[in-house]
């Protein structure tokens, strides 16, 4: 079953249309893949998911209510949760500000509380820096502090736009590792990446984008063993 | 092939309506001796000088000018001061306001050159505050909020209402033709356009910005001084008023209903807007600036590109 | 002589903090929508008129007014954020030209709005302590002027608190420092758009109302005060509250001594020379960043 299904996205900046009619899916508890080179348009296909561009036909559904129109805030309150490439946070808050932004929605005091002892159980080092300013963090205390912030809502599904940016291959592993075992507790995750060969590894399925359609779409080993990887790639480096 | 005659038509179209316009212009005079209209013509296309000389700035230099009034008062009062302590003809003295309004200009844009949008903007209007301050303040220079006044005007024509509207028609119509065809039309122009959109570009093109910045603030500033010295020989008298942000306001405004960047539809809508201003003025009322002010809110809301953006489509 | 200077000093630390106040209220709406309002002065106008109408049906003193001038600028406010700054909000932010022409519109619409209402005169109103003037040693203090000093600083630290300490000063200031992030939190930008204008414009309603007794009301005097507040909030550095604080003073003080160096009527001269220079060599401002700190 699709907790989120775009369907024949067209959408783009200003006049030119950078998603020519994209379909993709994501399925409940699974692990979807998003790969393509630069332009082809995968972060414009989240912005368009999360509602920062608007399409100009098309639609989106998100546990089958269609929430195509629907404003930023307004999907996160379904239950959508959105890591940025980059600036996802505040850095002039502390992290514990930036955690409570996370929970903006959440009324329950309790709850709260709950939620942020969780994220801190997970990451430990966002409770020793709890008090510090966000701006002063490394990259990859960074990503800790933004997926800390995203579950925060306790969100069904979550959109994550390039992960391992930015970080070295042991924080990589590390962050896919938290990824993977949100997955098996029944989190939904749609991941853009160019690191390709991780990406492989954990989805369940993956879309391949080329010029804002899809070029291909199944399970990640089909596609390595087909060798068309290489012909989309040309120098990313699969293996 | 259609289209080009098509083209051509139209353009030829364009050409016999501006012919028209002149000639009804130039007859006006004859046509209605009422002094006080004549007169409100004659400011009206004072500011449409000046409306179009804040469009090269900003809509084509893309340079926020929130200081133009300093322009317009500078040239005004080194005009009269000039005719005044110099006895210079005020045939040379309007080039003169103006070259001096262009030196204040450069004055006024070399400490903003890198500064942008909202930034350069409180710039600019630092300065023209300054200016006003400074004009408003100098008495033994400028005689103060009394105002100073001139008594001489355009040697070699009658000193009246009709005369002084043929040199204002006269030189309005040459000013904004040559801001026209400077902006849409030559090098410079592009240069300017290039200023605005893509200083990356445009220093990739190998162009100094920062020289380019200079020369359109002194470009605009030279017929924003223009307007202020034909100010100053029609009314003959300049006060502080003249360097007062509720010019750059009503400037401003004129230009975004004309619609920024087409320099002749904030002329036209500086000519639209002074003389219903002045006639609704006759009722007594201050309706006319609500009017205005209403007008602006709904043209942002409702169409941003100004009544010739509209035209364009 | 140095009697006059502190006596210079003390007026100028009271100007100071009318300044201050104006700086704060627009460094909320600047710093948060980013857009520049010319008629932000306009609601300081509308706030000291409110204290016109109230004394003119002798209802209610000083306190009243300023209650009444915050609680009706805040509609006002929210008015004119969801009817003409919301609609040019594109991906939560404000076009900044736009913005600019349409505060200008707004601005000539309410000040002329108002002179038609009430005509050109001045207005004098009944203040708390008017006719009260305290001297310390050789000091002379006006009363209403103390009480606006004191005014000033309740609704600076009332404002500070509210952004240090609440969730929707938190969210305010998040989405003035990343509009795009505050959205992913679930935080409905134009909305906190309009409560943050609402805000800011009451402040400077309250500023009205505050100093109506000392300065009076009439309908043009909009423009010279968001003059002020923007000199204040360049000199301060946009989005730090203490920043604007410490320029409004800062500038209050200059101001004020600059009478004995300069001649008559130039002092006023030393605001925008200050914001020019500002601008020119320090465009982060005394304190700034390019974020709201409280």
């Amino acid at each position: 079953m699709a907790l989120l299904e775009a369907t024949a996205l067209v959408a783009g900046y200003g006049g030119s249309a950078i998603l020519n009619g994209l379909s993709i899916a994501a399925e409940a508890g699974r692990i979807t893949g998003l790969i393509g080179p630069n332009g082809a348009g995968k972060s414009t296909l989240l912005k368009t998911l999360m509602g920062y561009i608007t399409p100009v036909s098309g639609t989106i559904a998100f546990d089958d209510e269609e929430i195509t129109r629907l404003p930023t805030h307004e999907r996160i309150r379904c239950g959508i949760a959105y890591i940025a490439q980059t600036q996802g946070h505040f850095p002039s808050q502390t992290v514990q500000e930036n955690l409570r932004l996370g929970a903006y929605l959440v009324r329950d005091k309790s709850v709260r509380e709950e939620r942020q002892a969780e994220v801190f159980r997970r990451f430990p080092v966002l409770q020793e820096r709890r008090r510090q300013y966000a701006g002063l963090l490394s990259g990859g205390q960074l990503r800790m502090l933004e997926i800390g912030r995203a579950l925060m809502t306790a969100p069904r599904l979550i959109i994550l736009d390039e992960p391992s940016v930015g970080l070295s291959p042991k924080l990589v592993d590390m962050v896919y590792d938290h990824l993977r075992e949100l997955a098996g507790k029944g989190t939904t995750l749609l991941i853009v990446e160019q690191n390709v060969r991780k990406l492989l590894a954990v989805s369940d399925r993956v879309y391949a984008l080329e010029s804002g359609a899809n070029r291909y779409d199944g399970a990640p080993q089909a596609l390595v063993a087909e060798g068309r990887l290489a012909n989309l790639y040309l120098g990313a480096g699969v293996g | 092939m259609n289209a080009t005659i098509s083209a051509t038509y139209s353009s030829r179209r364009a050409g016999l309506l501006w012919v028209a316009a002149l000639l009804l212009a130039l007859l006006l005079p004859v046509l209605i001796t009422n002094n006080f209209i004549i007169h409100t013509l004659t400011m009206a296309l004072i500011y449409a000088i000046l409306a179009s000389s804040w469009d090269l700035l900003f809509g084509y230099a893309g340079q926020s000018s929130f200081g133009h009034a300093g322009f317009f008062g500078f040239g005004a009062y080194a005009a009269a001061l000039l005719t005044f302590h110099t006895g210079l003809s005020p045939w040379l003295g309007l080039f003169a306001g103006g070259a001096a309004a262009a030196l204040f200009a450069l004055v006024v844009g070399t400490p903003s050159l890198r500064l942008r949008g909202v930034y350069l903007a409180l710039a600019t209007l630092a300065c023209a505050e300054m200016l006003r301050i400074l004009v408003s303040n100098w008495y033994s220079l400028t005689r103060g909020t009394l105002g100073f006044s001139l008594d001489t005007s355009f040697p070699g024509i009658p000193n009246d209402t009709a005369s002084h509207y043929y040199v204002v028609l006269m030189t309005a119509v040459i000013s904004i033709a040559s801001m026209y065809f400077l902006a849409e039309r030559s090098r410079i122009g592009l240069v300017l356009r290039a200023l605005a959109t893509d200083d990356i570009r445009a220093q990739a093109l190998g162009m100094d910005i920062l020289k380019m910045k200079l020369l359109a603030f002194a470009v605009s500033g030279f017929f924003a001084g223009f307007a202020g010295a034909l100010y100053a020989y029609v009314i003959q008298l300049v006060t502080p008023a003249e360097t007062a942000s509720s010019i750059t306001i009503l400037v401003i405004a004129m230009a975004t209903i004309g619609g920024v960047g087409t320099i002749v539809g904030p002329a036209i809508a500086a000519i639209v807007i002074h003389v219903v201003t002045e006639f609704l003025h006759l009722g007594g009322t201050v309706y006319d600036q609500i009017a205005i002010g209403l007008a602006l809110m709904l043209f942002v809301l409702f169409l941003p590109q100004g009544i010739a953006g509209l035209l364009r489509r | 002589m140095i009697l006059d200077v502190i006596n210079f000093i003390a007026l100028g630390i009271m100007t100071g903090a009318i300044y201050a106040l104006l700086g704060l209220s627009l460094n909320l709406v600047f710093g948060v929508l980013r857009v520049i309002n010319i008629a932000h002065g306009e609601m300081l106008m509308l706030g000291a008129y409110t204290a016109v109408v109230l004394a003119g049906v002798h209802f209610g003193g000083p306190f009243l007014s300023i209650l009444a001038a915050l609680v009706l600028v805040t509609f006002v406010g929210l008015v004119i954020a969801r009817l003409l700054l919301r609609p040019l909000t594109i991906d939560g932010r404000i076009h900044e030209q736009r913005g600019m022409v349409m505060s200008l519109g707004l601005s000539l619409f309410l000040s002329n709005t108002v002179l038609a209402l009430f005509g050109p005169d001045y207005q004098r109103v009944p203040g708390l302590l008017v006719s009260r003037v305290f001297e310390i040693g050789d000091l002379v203090l006006e009363g209403q002027r103390l009480v606006i000093l004191a005014g000033a600083m309740l609704m600076a630290t009332a404002l500070m608190l509210f952004l240090r300490f609440t969730l929707l000063g938190l969210a305010i200031r998040a989405v003035g420092e990343n509009p795009e992030a505050a959205q992913a939190n679930g935080i409905s930008v134009p909305i906190i758009h309009m409560i943050t204008f609402a805000i800011g414009s009451a402040l400077a309603g309250g500023a009205g109302a505050l100093i109506t007794p000392v300065t009076y009301a009439f309908p043009a005097m909009g423009f010279s005060y968001t003059l002020y507040a923007f000199m204040t909030v360049i000199i301060g550095g946009l989005g730090n509250i203490w920043g604007a604080v410490l320029a409004g003073f800062l500038l209050g003080i200059a101001e004020s001594l600059s009478v004995i160096v300069l001649p008559t009527g130039f002092n006023a001269v030393v605001g925008p020379a200050l914001m020019l220079l500002a601008l020119v060599f320090r465009p982060q401002g005394l304190l700034g960043r390019k974020l709201i700190r409280a």
